[in-house]
């Protein structure tokens, strides 16, 4: 089974219509003129939330295109955004633990899980590759350059 | 000339070739691996720049510009892949010679072709930044207006497949500039109450993120392999009377890729592409282009390196980034605390003098450290991004961190990270963005400046001749996706 083809936009399409929305609310509460005349911290964020609205309708009323109905087994599509948001919060984990996990820990494990995600079976691999990389960092971040790290 | 000497004096210091030895290192890396592009490679040295001096961190990332156009180049000779976009052109008859078993030829023409480039880029650079910034000292809030419209309207409209895409894109940009204080008033504006956005969103994270965690992740995403490896490739490099009968296709090459370098947007891709349609076209046996054709592999090399000095024009002279690599430049300048603009050759004549000087040694870097390690960087070809991938990741969180040392900024990379990450899964492309957020102040601030000024009368913009030809001109760009599709279908049938 493929993706039907060309598909219209209407996720990002109403993604983008929520912003504009937000941008036209948010800055009716600005200034629409200064006071010498010019146009207010108002005028230009309308601007951008107009234009974002009308691009939006533009998205899903143009005529579908040949090109926007690739080809894509839903199958892979779903493996490889899963694998991606795998990965997502994989980084948000080290994030959050990173105040409270040594780097010389933390780091490893960042490197080693995304590595495993995206595919390496070696254990060799997983094993050498993320301590290599920590003390490459260590080296060239604090010893060498001398930048702060967390 | 003095003024040059001096600047190069400034540049003949253990820390400044150091810094163009790495940089031309990384370039060449950044550009031969698949996924990898000289953009990425320079949000990944930013956090390294930062512990430098401006005028070693400025050289680096030049010089990794630099290599990194080369770098391309590599694979597209060795494997049929363009390590970046700006080699595609080079894999058209690049990889015909390796079939041939002509790799070592192949990639020596590249190389000398890319240095040949470079210099000449450099030499318009040295010409044209001096006289095009005094011009634009003499502007005014609706020259830098229309200059700001310009700008990111050529990139929305260029960048990328579809303008539609590109022009969300840009607003995307804009609307993340918003985010903050009003520059005039001093308003908050889209902040929603919360202090933390007050200062705005800052650009250093957003590199980060758009260019290096979100190409990461969508590598980890797609789980691409490659395994290919290639043998022999050191050998058989031409012979320096080889080399010099390709002047004439360098030269043309070298010319087109200055004169695009130079437009916003247009970037190195596209001057490669027309190089190598020119070649064609004015060869005595067109037949054999995409057959192997030494000449079809030094005019794109010229003229893919030629952009590198040519996009800095702009760029120094007018504050205008053309490219996504650029814009990344224009993030490390800023943290260097260089502002570009008309008065930078004022300002910082010095600095500018010793970029002068950096530019020529980094070019002879590059050809250096490319020459020397053809059969390393064949074998960068075959490193699994399951490897590399993570690591950019984990370089690009420390790095977002490393800048303030603040650890809101690792989460605004990966934040980031993850926007581009579903833009880039959407066709959308992600310098338009960036674009914004750069131009956004100086469209803003320079379209009240002239309206206040004007007592609110439009007409400012129409009766200023530099402004008027420069919206003139943003509006035409967007008939260029249609010369742009004309172009791919004449390239698809060489």
């Amino acid at each position: 089974m493929s993706r039907r083809r060309g598909a219209r936009p209407w996720v990002e399409a109403g993604v983008f219509a929520a912003i504009a929305a937000l941008i036209l609310v948010d800055s009716g509460g600005y200034p629409k003129a200064l006071p010498g005349g010019g146009p207010g911290p108002a005028f230009f964020p309308r601007l951008l939330g107009v234009m974002l609205l009308g691009c939006a309708a533009a998205l899903v009323l143009r005529p579908l295109r040949e090109a926007a109905g690739r080809k894509t087994d839903p199958k892979t599509t779903r493996r490889r955004t899963g694998r991606a948001l795998l990965g997502m919060l994989w980084v948000a984990a080290f994030l959050a633990g990173a105040p409270f996990i040594p780097r010389l820990v933390a780091l490893p494990l960042l490197v080693g899980g995304l590595m495993a995600l995206a595919g390496e079976r070696s254990p060799l691999l997983l094993a050498a590759v993320p301590l290599v990389f920590t003390a490459l960092v260590e080296v060239g971040f604090v010893t060498l350059l001398g930048v702060p790290l967390p | 000339m003095a003024d040059f000497l001096s600047g190069l004096l400034s540049v003949l210091t253990p820390g400044s070739l150091l810094s163009i030895l790495a940089g031309s290192v990384l370039g060449v890396f950044a550009g031969a691996v698949p996924g990898l592009s000289s953009t990425v490679g320079l949000a990944l040295v930013l956090p390294v720049t930062f512990a430098l001096d401006p005028a070693p961190a400025l050289l680096m990332m030049i010089s990794l510009y630099m290599a990194a156009e080369y770098g391309g180049s590599i694979t597209a000779v060795a494997i049929g892949v363009p390590g970046s976009s700006p080699a595609l052109a080079t894999t058209f008859d690049g990889y015909p010679m390796t079939r041939r078993g002509e790799v070592g030829r192949a990639l020596g023409i590249s190389l000398f072709s890319s240095m040949s480039g470079g210099l000449l880029g450099t030499i318009l650079l040295v010409a044209a930044l001096a006289p095009l910034a005094r011009a634009a000292i003499a502007f005014g809030p609706a020259e830098f207006f229309g200059l700001g419209v310009f700008g990111l309207a050529i990139v929305a409209n260029l960048v990328g497949k579809d303008p539609l895409k590109g022009i969300v894109s840009a607003l995307l940009g804009l609307t993340a500039f918003v985010v903050g204080l009003d520059v005039l008033t001093g308003a908050p504006r889209l902040t929603f109450g919360s202090s933390l956005l007050m200062d705005g969103l800052a650009l250093v994270p957003m590199l980060i993120g758009f260019f290096a965690i979100a190409e990461a992740l969508e590598s980890i995403a797609s789980g691409r392999r490659r395994t290919r490896r290639l043998a022999g490739a050191g050998s058989g490099f031409p012979r320096l009377r080889e080399l010099l009968g390709l002047w004439p296709s360098i030269l043309r090459g070298s010319a087109i890729g200055g004169l695009i370098g130079v437009i916003p947007g247009a970037g190195a891709t596209i001057a490669s592409i027309v190089a190598w349609n020119e070649e064609r076209r004015v060869a005595k046996r067109p037949e054999r282009f995409g057959q192997g054709e030494p000449a079809g592999i030094a005019a794109p090399e010229a003229a893919n390196n030629a952009c590198v000095g040519a996009a800095m024009i702009p760029l120094l002279a007018l504050g205008i980034p053309g490219s996504a690599s650029a814009a990344v430049l224009l993030g490390g300048l800023t943290v260097q605390g260089v502002a570009p603009g008309p008065l930078l050759m004022t300002e910082r004549a010095g600095l500018v003098y010793a970029l002068y000087a950096g530019f020529f040694i980094a070019v002879a870097t590059m050809f250096a450290v490319g020459r020397l390690g053809i059969p390393l960087w064949v074998r960068v070809v075959a490193i699994r991004p399951a490897i590399l991938m993570p690591m950019i990741v984990a370089v690009s969180l420390i790095g977002a961190t490393a800048l303030r040392g603040n650890p809101a900024d690792a989460w605004a990379a990966l934040f980031f990270g993850i926007i581009g990450f579903a833009l880039l899964r959407r066709g959308y492309p992600l310098a338009p963005a960036v674009l914004g957020l750069i131009l956004g102040p100086m469209i803003e601030t320079n379209y009240r400046r002239a309206l206040t000024l004007s007592s609110g009368s439009h007409a400012v913009f129409a009766e200023n001749p530099i402004c008027l030809i420069l919206l003139v001109f943003g509006l035409l760009s967007f008939a260029a996706p249609m010369v742009r599709n004309r172009l791919g279908r004449q390239r698809a049938t060489p």
